[in-house]
Formats: structure tokens, C-alpha cells, sequence
């Protein structure tokens, strides 16, 4: 079953399109990231799922039913961003009291932990905690409330590389204890690559692409060596980036050659390599000019 | 087992080839418990889809099977199979590869030949 289905969802702010068309089918229990750069439409998406804001036009659907002031749907998900909504001067144990009155499978044993995982001083008050702690609670509350559909926009904003990789860890160990849909945003693709199961790009608004992380991973390859054999060979194939120096070229391609062209490749001395998931993305969403211009 | 995210091995052969060595090496032994997914997913920060991959990978050429209840296993003949894969890929591509690169710097076969021989293990 399909946990999200948008169809043609288009958001309107005056007069860009932060949506564009945007029609997706999102499975059910699989850890998904949202990839795209700023300003992308991420944002706009997650809140769109999480009933947060309405579409301009379009269709969306969450657990089959319209989500925006719909509170059979709205009490099964959860929406975690940096703009939190405790920021009226609740102490933190406040907070975590209002959570466990507020969601009916939360786990208030597993947030004491975390708790004291964190070091958290919950007699503090949330306006007052540092940044990176005022994103501890957030993801505290965002994976100890457990919902079917859980939301997570820039998780591991403030955080230091040595917490967040903390991070990655407890929510992938209670995933695998309690599988649920787990939504994840963020243009750091290379940090979050291994904990998920299917990719979706946006860029401008758009889909550019949902498929799964492993065929993500071996979506293209690099080519690199003499310029005018490469130009003449990648003739009519998908060339998704060109970068060249003096008489030498890397080209990204398409991973669709034939067994016959790649000994032809090796046989001209051209080296194949992977690219890496988060390359391809810049890749596919810079298109190729960055350089040129500056 | 050793995972690396630098690497552009996919890490799902990463891990197949990671359970693989660890049979060679002894770390895992014919007839005895394998990894299991949830494990390897736990302990290397992966989906656990990707570990069950790795697995399958390793079920599908009789590497490992699956016993009802019990988890993983490593087959009877397990070493001797992996053993035999990996001469044959050395046999052909890495003997291949070095061959060709050889050839590219000059370095003739009667040179090679009496290099591989008085090659002594350090």
C-alpha cells in the first residue's frame, strides 16, 4: 500500500511555483530520502504531506483520505523541522509530557534514554537551548512518538558530524524495531545514502526522479580520457556531465553501455569509474555550468 | 567485515564480499550461524533492505542458507566454493589487468617471470 499519492500537486507563492505537477506514490515502512538543493521544494512538499499547507491545486492523500484539517490522518504522522512549535518558552520536560499526552504510541521509557543520551538538562527552557539542542529534542520527539508516518525535514541541522552519525544510528536501530514510513530531507546525500531505501530528487519544483538507492548508485558512470575519442563515442547517449582539461575529459554517462563497448573502452585506454550518489545529484541538478561561468 | 562508504563498491557486494572473507578467514565456520541482516544493519548504520541484499546475494550462489527460526548458516563446502570464485576471477581479470599494465610499462615476460620467482613472501 502506498502511504502518500500526489497527483499534479502544484503550490503557488506569488508567482514561482515551489510545487510544480508533482505526482509521487511514497510505499509504506521504507526509510525515503528527499533529496534536493535549497530551495528546491522540499520544504514545501514535506509540509504539503503533513497537512501544514494547502496546495494551490493538485491532489494529495495520506493513509488514502485528504490530510489538510483532517485529524484521523493528522494524528498519524509526525513533522519534525527546525522551526519548532515549542519555542513559547515550554521547559523541555514540559514538552516531552505534552508528547506523551499527545501521542497515543509513544515510548516515553526510549525518550528518557535519549534523554540521558543527549545530556539534556530537561529543566531548561527550549527557547533557551542551543541550537544543536534544540534538535536533539526535536528528534526526540520526532522518533519516540513512533508514528506510522514520520516526517523529518533537515534532521541534523547544528548538529557536529560525531552526533549526527549518532543519530543515523538510533533511528535506523528503531526502525528496524518498529518499521514505520520514515521521511528524511537533505542535501547531504553522501551522509544519509546508507540508510535509505528509495531516493526522490526534486529540483525547481519538479520530480526528477524516484527509484531506489541501489539503482541510484549505479544509475552512471565516469569516463575519463582522451577528449576527442570520448566526444565522437558518447554520440547519441544520455551525457549527464562534461568536464574537461586540456586534451583529457571525464564524461558522466548513462550506465547503459553494452559488454562490446566497454572492452572498446578499455582497449582505447578510457578508465570506467562509479559515481558516487551524492556527485550525481549535483550533477543532475547543476547542470554543468558552475565552472564555466566564475 | 569491513564497510567502506569512500569505496565505489556498492555496499551490498561490499557485504557479500565482507561475509565472504570472513568464511576464508575462519571468523565464520561451515554449519554455524552466519550474520544476520538486523545485525549488520545495526552495525554498520545500514537499511536493512541493503543487508538482506548482501545475503541474498550469498543464498542465491549456496554460500549461505537459511535455517527456519535459527537464522543464517554457513553452507558445507562454503570455503572451498568462495575459494574457487575467487581463483577464477584472479585467474582471469587480475592476471589480465597485470598483464596488460606490464605490457604498457615495458616490463617483458621473461622479467616478469623471474621476478614472480625469486618473489619471496615478507
Amino acid at each position: 500500500m502506498d502511504i502518500i499519492k500526489a497527483h499534479e500537486l502544484t503550490k503557488q507563492y506569488k508567482d514561482v511555483n515551489a510545487l510544480d505537477n508533482f505526482s509521487i506514490s511514497i510505499p509504506k515502512n521504507k526509510i525515503i530520502g528527499l533529496i534536493g538543493k535549497n530551495g528546491a521544494g522540499k520544504t514545501t512538499f514535506l509540509k504539503t504531506c503533513a497537512g501544514r499547507i494547502r496546495q494551490t491545486s493538485g491532489e494529495i492523500k495520506i493513509f488514502d483520505d485528504k490530510v489538510f484539517d483532517n485529524l484521523n490522518v493528522l494524528s498519524k504522522l509526525v513533522f519534525v523541522d527546525e522551526e519548532s512549535q515549542y519555542n513559547s518558552g515550554y521547559k523541555v520536560k514540559e514538552i516531552i509530557e505534552m508528547a506523551n499526552l499527545y501521542y497515543e504510541s509513544w515510548d516515553g521509557e526510549f525518550a528518557d534514554k535519549l534523554i540521558k543520551h543527549f545530556k539534556l538538562n530537561t529543566n531548561k527552557r527550549y527557547k533557551k537551548l542551543s541550537r544543536g539542542m534544540k534538535t536533539q529534542v526535536n528528534i526526540i520527539v520526532g522518533i519516540c512518538c513512533r508514528m506510522p508516518l514520520t516526517i523529518l525535514d533537515e534532521p541534523t541541522l547544528g548538529l557536529d558530524a560525531a552526533f549526527r552519525k549518532d543519530f543515523y544510528h538510533i533511528l535506523l536501530t528503531d526502525f528496524i524495531n518498529h518499521p514505520r514510513t520514515i521521511i528524511i530531507s537533505s542535501h547531504l546525500l553522501n551522509e544519509i545514502e546508507m540508510l535509505l531505501e528509495e531516493i526522490i530528487l526534486i529540483d525547481d519544483g519538479k520530480l526528477l526522479m524516484h527509484t531506489s538507492m541501489e539503482d541510484f548508485s549505479n544509475y552512471s558512470m565516469m569516463l575519463s580520457g582522451n577528449t576527442t575519442y570520448l566526444e565522437s563515442f558518447t554520440e547519441g547517449k544520455e551525457v549527464i556531465n562534461i568536464n574537461s582539461f586540456v586534451n583529457t575529459s571525464e564524461y558522466i554517462i548513462k550506465n547503459n553501455l553494452s559488454k562490446k563497448e566497454i572492452t572498446e573502452l578499455k582497449n582505447n585506454d578510457i578508465s570506467i569509474k562509479s559515481v558516487s550518489p551524492q556527485d550525481l545529484f549535483i550533477f543532475l541538478t547543476s547542470k554543468g555550468v558552475l565552472f564555466d561561468e566564475f | 567485515m569491513i564497510l567502506s562508504t569512500e569505496s565505489t563498491v556498492p555496499i551490498y557486494i561490499q557485504i557479500a564480499e565482507g561475509i565472504e572473507s570472513d568464511i576464508i578467514n575462519g571468523l565464520l565456520e561451515e554449519e554455524k550461524n552466519a550474520y544476520s541482516q538486523y545485525q549488520i544493519s545495526k552495525q554498520f548504520s545500514i537499511n536493512p533492505a541493503t543487508a538482506a541484499k548482501g545475503i541474498n546475494l550469498l543464498v542465491y550462489s549456496g554460500i549461505l542458507y537459511k535455517k527456519r527460526g535459527l537464522g543464517m548458516f554457513v553452507s558445507k563446502g562454503a570455503v572451498d566454493m568462495i575459494k574457487n570464485k575467487r581463483r577464477e576471477i584472479f585467474l582471469s581479470t587480475t592476471i589480465s589487468n597485470f598483464m596488460q599494465e606490464a605490457d604498457k610499462l615495458g616490463i617483458t615476460k621473461a622479467e616478469l617471470k623471474r621476478i614472480i620467482e625469486e618473489y619471496k613472501e615478507i
